[in-house]
C-alpha cells in the first residue's frame, strides 16, 4: 500500500508555473531525496506534500485518503515537517521546544503526561541532546539546532518526515550527523522526503531519489540511475566522475563544468 | 545568557494571586474617609441600609473590580497579542485597539445612543477595537517587523484621536470637550456597578476565547510555517485573537477610556519568569496586569485630595519611560 | 420777535429740561442678567437690544418675552450702531469693552451678580430707578417678598438635608444663590455645613457621608450625554436617599438672581417631605 502518493501536481505562484502534472509516490521505510536545480520546484513539492500549500490542480492522498479529507490535525499526527531556517522566536529552553512537539497529540487543555515526558526524553537521547534539556535555544550552535528541531519533529511519533535542505548552512560532520539521524528514522519503519542540494549526501543516504527540473520529474530511481552522466548533464550542466572508495563502494561526484560542445 | 528560573507556574500564579488579593483589599481600605470595612461588608451582606455599605458597595468595590477587570484584560490581552505577532512591542495601546474602543465609545456615548440601551457603549467599544486591530494588521502586513508594527500603530492612533477630537467638538453636550483626557488618559473613578456590569460580558467573553489559544502561541514559536505543519489553522487562530481582544479590550475601554502600557509591561517583566512560553505567559499577564492598575490606582488616591490626576497619568509615566528602554534594547538587534 | 418764535423757544426750552427728567430710551443690555431685570421693568418702548442669550429658554427666564427685541453679541460694532442711551452689564462682562464705550462717552451701568435676597432686592430697586420705573421696581420686590415670606412661614421644624448636584460633581456651598433658596424654602444645605464656599466640587464619598434626604440639580443643557452628565445617575445617589429621584429645577433660576428665585424657592418648598 503507498503511503504518500501525489497525482498530476500543478501549481503555479505569483504568476509562474512551479509544478507541471507531477506525480510522486513513497513507501515506508523509505528515503527519498529531491534534488535538482534551484527554481525546480523541489521545495514547492515538499510544502504541498506537508499541506502548506493547495494544488491547482491534481490531488495528494495519505494511506489513501486525499488531503481534501484529511484534517491538519489528523496529518499532523501522522507527519512532521522540518522548515528550511529554523527559528525559536523565543529564547525558550531545549526542553520546552521539543516538548511542543507532542501537541499535535494534546487537546487545548491537556497538559503533556506521563508518556509524553517518556518519548521526549527517549527522543533526546536518540538525537544525542541529554544534557542540553535547560539550554537556551538561541545560544546553541547550528548543528545543535539542526538537532533539537529534529527532535521537536520527531517527538510527534509521525510516520514521515518532510526535511526541507535540513543540512544547509551545517558544518560537514553536522550534516553527516543529521542525514544519520534521518536514515535511523527509515530504518525504524517511518518515511523520508529530504530536499537537498548536496549530491553527495543524497547519493550516499536516501534509497531513491527524484530529480526535478522546471517543476518536472527528469529522473525517478535508485542514485545510481539518477545521477548518470546524461541526468547531471541535461539538469546541472555539470560532468560527473566516477570512482571507488578505499572500503570498494562506488560513488560519483560532481567534477567540472559541462564544456560546450 | 540568562539562566531560567526555578519557578513553577504554580508557585508564580499563587505568589501573583496573593499579591492581587492584597492590593484588592487595600483599595478597599483607601477612601476619603476612613470607614470600618469590616461594619460595611456585613452591613452589604445583610442588606442593612447604612451610609457605609453604601460606599463600600457602590464607590470603593466597584472601584477596585473595574480596576481589576481592565487590568486583567490588558495584561491578558498584551500577552496574547505578542504571542500572536510574535513581537515583544505588541499591545491593545500600540495596536490601536484601545484608540479604536475609545472611539466607539465616544461615538454612542456623546450622541445618545447609550442612553438608548446601555449596551451600546460596550459595543461601539468593540467594534471600534476591532475595525483599529485589523485597520493596524492589514497595513503592518502578516510578518511585520517591529519597525513596521510601531509605525502602523502610529498612524492608525493618530487617526483615532483626531477622529475623537473631532466628535466631542461636535457633541451637543457643553462638558464634551474637556472629557477628551479622560478618554485618552483613562480614568477608573467615579464609575457604578452598572458600569462594571456593562463591561463584564464582553470582558468574560474574550476571555473565554483567549484562554484556549495557549497552546497554538506555543507552537508559533517555531514559526508560521512549522506551526501550521502541527495542526494550528493560523487565519482561524487570528481571527480568534482578534475578536476576543476587541471583545475583552474594547468593552473595558468604553467604561475606563484608553488606559495605556499596562498590556505593554505587563508581558515583558513577567515573561522571564515563565521561561518565555507564550502559553503561561496568558495566565500571569492577566494577573500582572490586575496587580499593576490596582497599584496604580491605590498610589492615584494617596495623592492629596483636589489633585484629580487620571491613572492613565500614572501608567504612561511609568510605562513611557519602559517603552524608550525597550526600543533602545533593541536597537542592537535588527527590526 | 413773533409770537411763533417765542412759543418754539419755549417749547425747545422745556423739552431741553425734561430731557434729564426722561426715562432712557434706547436701552441695551449686554449680559443675560441685566437682560431679565430690562425684560422685567422696562416699557417696550424703553428696549433698544438685549444679548443673544436672553432668547434661550434654557438659561433666559424671559426667554418668552425676548424674542420680539433684536439682539446683540457683546460687540462693539453693534453697539455703536445701536445708539444707546443707557448700556447695562454684569461684573463678568468684557472689560475691554466697557472701558472702551465709556471712553466715547456712554453711560455704563455694571450690575454685580447676587448670591442672596438682598443683593436681588438691591438689584431690582438700582434698575427700577435707572430705568425710571420706580413702581414697577417696588412692586417686583413687593411681589417676590411676599412669596418668599409665605414659604418661611411653612418651614419645617426639623429642616431635611438636601444638596445641589451637578455634572463633574459640582456642589453650591455658602454665598451661592442656590444655598439662600435652600435655606429660605426649609432644607438644610450640606454642602455648606460640610464647608464648601462657593461653587466647587464634592467628594462622592462626602457626600453619602453626609446622608442627604433629597439632591437636587439644575442641568445646564438638558437632554445632552457626556461622562459628566452620566455621572448624575450614579445609582449610590438614588440609594443615599432611599430611592427618591434628584430634582431637577431649571437652570434659568439659578443662573441670575432676579425675582424669580421665588419659583425656584417654591419649588423647593414642594419637594419637602410630607
Amino acid at each position: 500500500m503507498k503511503q504518500l502518493h501525489a497525482d498530476q501536481l500543478s501549481i503555479s505562484l505569483s504568476g509562474r508555473q512551479i509544478l507541471q502534472s507531477l506525480s510522486f509516490n513513497l513507501q515506508r521505510g523509505e528515503m527519498l531525496g529531491l534534488i535538482g536545480p534551484n527554481g525546480a520546484g523541489k521545495t514547492t513539492l515538499l510544502r504541498l506534500l506537508a499541506g502548506l500549500l493547495k494544488p491547482d490542480s491534481g490531488s495528494i492522498s495519505l494511506d489513501d485518503v486525499s488531503y481534501t479529507k484529511l484534517s491538519p490535525q489528523l496529518r499532523a499526527k501522522k507527519m512532521a515537517y522540518l522548515a528550511q531556517s529554523g527559528t525559536a522566536h523565543w529564547p525558550m529552553s531545549v526542553e520546552r521546544i521539543v516538548a511542543l512537539g507532542r501537541l499535535p497529540h494534546l487537546s487545548d487543555w491537556q497538559k503533556p503526561g506521563e508518556n509524553d515526558k517518556q518519548i521526549i526524553q527517549q527522543v533526546m537521547m536518540q538525537t544525542d541532546l541529554q544534557g542540553f534539556e535547560q539550554r537556551e535555544f538561541n545560544t546553541l550552535s547550528g548543528g545543535e539546532r539542526a538537532r533539537v528541531l529534529l527532535a521537536r519533529a520527531l517527538v510527534a511519533e509521525p510516520e514521515i518526515l518532510l526535511a526541507d535542505e535540513p543540512v544547509a548552512a551545517l558544518d560537514l560532520s553536522h550534516q553527516l550527523e543529521m542525514m544519520t539521524l534521518l536514515k535511523q528514522f527509515c530504518n525504524q519503519g517511518g518515511a523520508v522526503v529530504v530536499v537537498l542540494h548536496d549530491l553527495r549526501l543524497a547519493a550516499h543516504y536516501c534509497h531513491r531519489l527524484q530529480l526535478l527540473i522546471h517543476g518536472c520529474e527528469l529522473a525517478n530511481g535508485s542514485p545510481t540511475e539518477v545521477l548518470s552522466e546524461h541526468h547531471m548533464e541535461q539538469a546541472f550542466g555539470i560532468r560527473m566522475r566516477e570512482g571507488t572508495d578505499a572500503i570498494s563502494t562506488a560513488f560519483t561526484l560532481p567534477w567540472e563544468i559541462e564544456q560546450k560542445k | 545568557m540568562r539562566q531560567p528560573l526555578a519557578l513553577s507556574q504554580t508557585q508564580l500564579t499563587s505568589t501573583l494571586s496573593v499579591i492581587l488579593a492584597a492590593l484588592f483589599l487595600l483599595s478597599l481600605f483607601l477612601g476619603s474617609n476612613p470607614i470600618p470595612l469590616f461594619q460595611a461588608v456585613r452591613d452589604t451582606l445583610l442588606d442593612t441600609p447604612s451610609v457605609i455599605a453604601l460606599i463600600f458597595s457602590e464607590v470603593r468595590l466597584p472601584r477596585a473590580l473595574i480596576a481589576l477587570f481592565t487590568g486583567a484584560t490588558l495584561g491578558l490581552c498584551g500577552a496574547a497579542m505578542q504571542g500572536l505577532l510574535r513581537n515583544p512591542l505588541a499591545s491593545p495601546g500600540l495596536i490601536g485597539s484601545a484608540s479604536g474602543a475609545a472611539l466607539g465609545a465616544v461615538c454612542m456615548l456623546y450622541f445618545g445612543m447609550s442612553a438608548v440601551t446601555t449596551m451600546a457603549l460596550p459595543a461601539g467599544g468593540m467594534i471600534g477595537a476591532l475595525a483599529a486591530t485589523l485597520l493596524v494588521y492589514l497595513l503592518a502586513g502578516r510578518d511585520a517587523g517591529s519597525l513596521t508594527l510601531i509605525l502602523a500603530g502610529v498612524a492608525i492612533n493618530a487617526l483615532a484621536l483626531a477622529l475623537i477630537s473631532l466628535l466631542l467638538n461636535l457633541a451637543p453636550s457643553p462638558y464634551a470637550v474637556r472629557e477628551i483626557v479622560l478618554w485618552m488618559m483613562g480614568s477608573i473613578a467615579n464609575h457604578s456597578m452598572s458600569d462594571l456590569q456593562i463591561m463584564l460580558p464582553g470582558i468574560l467573553l474574550g476571555w473565554f476565547l483567549l484562554i484556549g489559544t495557549g497552546r497554538s502561541l506555543d507552537a508559533l514559536t517555531l514559526g508560521e510555517e512549522t506551526a501550521s505543519t502541527m495542526g494550528i489553522s493560523l487565519p482561524r487562530l487570528r481571527w480568534r485573537i482578534f475578536i476576543a481582544i476587541a471583545l475583552a479590550v474594547g468593552s473595558a475601554i468604553s467604561i475606563t477610556g484608553s488606559i495605556g502600557f499596562i498590556g505593554l509591561v505587563v508581558p515583558h517583566l513577567l515573561r522571564p519568569l515563565v521561561n518565555h512560553q507564550p502559553s503561561r505567559l496568558l495566565l500571569a499577564s492577566a494577573l500582572g496586569g490586575a496587580i499593576l492598575l490596582l497599584a496604580a490606582d491605590i498610589c492615584i488616591r494617596l495623592f492629596p485630595a483636589g489633585t484629580d490626576i487620571k491613572v492613565g497619568v500614572l501608567t504612561s509615566l511609568v510605562g513611557a519611560p519602559f517603552f524608550l528602554y525597550l526600543i533602545i534594547k533593541s536597537r542592537r538587534f535588527v527590526l | 420777535m413773533s409770537k411763533q418764535l417765542i412759543t418754539a423757544l419755549l417749547l425747545l426750552i422745556c423739552s431741553l429740561s425734561s430731557q434729564s427728567a426722561e426715562q432712557p430710551v434706547r436701552v441695551v443690555s449686554i449680559n443675560l442678567c441685566t437682560d431679565q431685570l430690562l425684560l422685567m421693568l422696562a416699557d417696550r418702548t424703553q428696549i433698544a437690544s438685549i444679548s443673544y442669550l436672553a432668547v434661550e429658554s434654557n438659561s433666559s427666564f424671559m426667554a418668552e418675552e425676548a424674542r420680539q427685541y433684536p439682539v446683540n453679541h457683546e460687540k462693539i460694532e453693534e453697539l455703536l450702531s445701536l445708539k444707546p442711551d443707557l448700556i447695562l452689564a454684569s461684573e463678568y462682562s468684557n472689560r475691554a469693552l466697557i472701558q472702551l464705550m465709556q471712553k466715547l462717552g456712554h453711560q455704563i451701568e455694571i450690575f454685580p451678580l447676587p448670591s442672596d435676597i438682598k443683593g436681588i432686592q438691591a438689584n431690582i430697586s438700582r434698575m427700577a430707578r435707572l430705568l425710571k420705573q420706580k413702581e414697577r421696581g417696588q412692586q417686583l420686590i413687593k411681589q417676590m417678598n411676599q412669596r418668599i415670606n409665605k414659604i418661611i412661614q411653612q418651614q419645617p421644624t426639623v429642616r431635611p438635608k438636601a444638596l445641589f448636584y451637578q455634572p463633574n460633581h459640582y456642589t453650591s456651598g455658602r454665598n451661592t444663590l442656590q444655598d439662600t433658596a435652600l435655606q429660605l424654602a426649609g432644607w438644610r444645605n450640606l454642602a455648606t455645613e460640610l464647608g464648601i464656599e462657593g461653587y466647587n466640587p464634592i467628594n462622592i464619598e462626602d457626600l453619602l457621608m453626609a446622608d442627604p434626604e433629597q439632591l437636587f440639580t439644575s442641568p445646564y443643557a438638558p437632554g445632552s450625554h457626556s461622562l459628566a452628565e452620566h455621572q448624575l445617575s450614579h445609582p449610590a445617589l438614588q440609594r443615599v436617599t432611599a430611592g427618591k429621584k434628584m430634582v431637577e429645577i431649571d437652570y434659568k433660576y439659578w443662573i441670575c438672581g432676579g425675582p424669580m428665585i421665588a419659583d425656584a424657592i417654591e419649588q423647593l418648598h414642594r419637594g419637602l417631605p410630607q
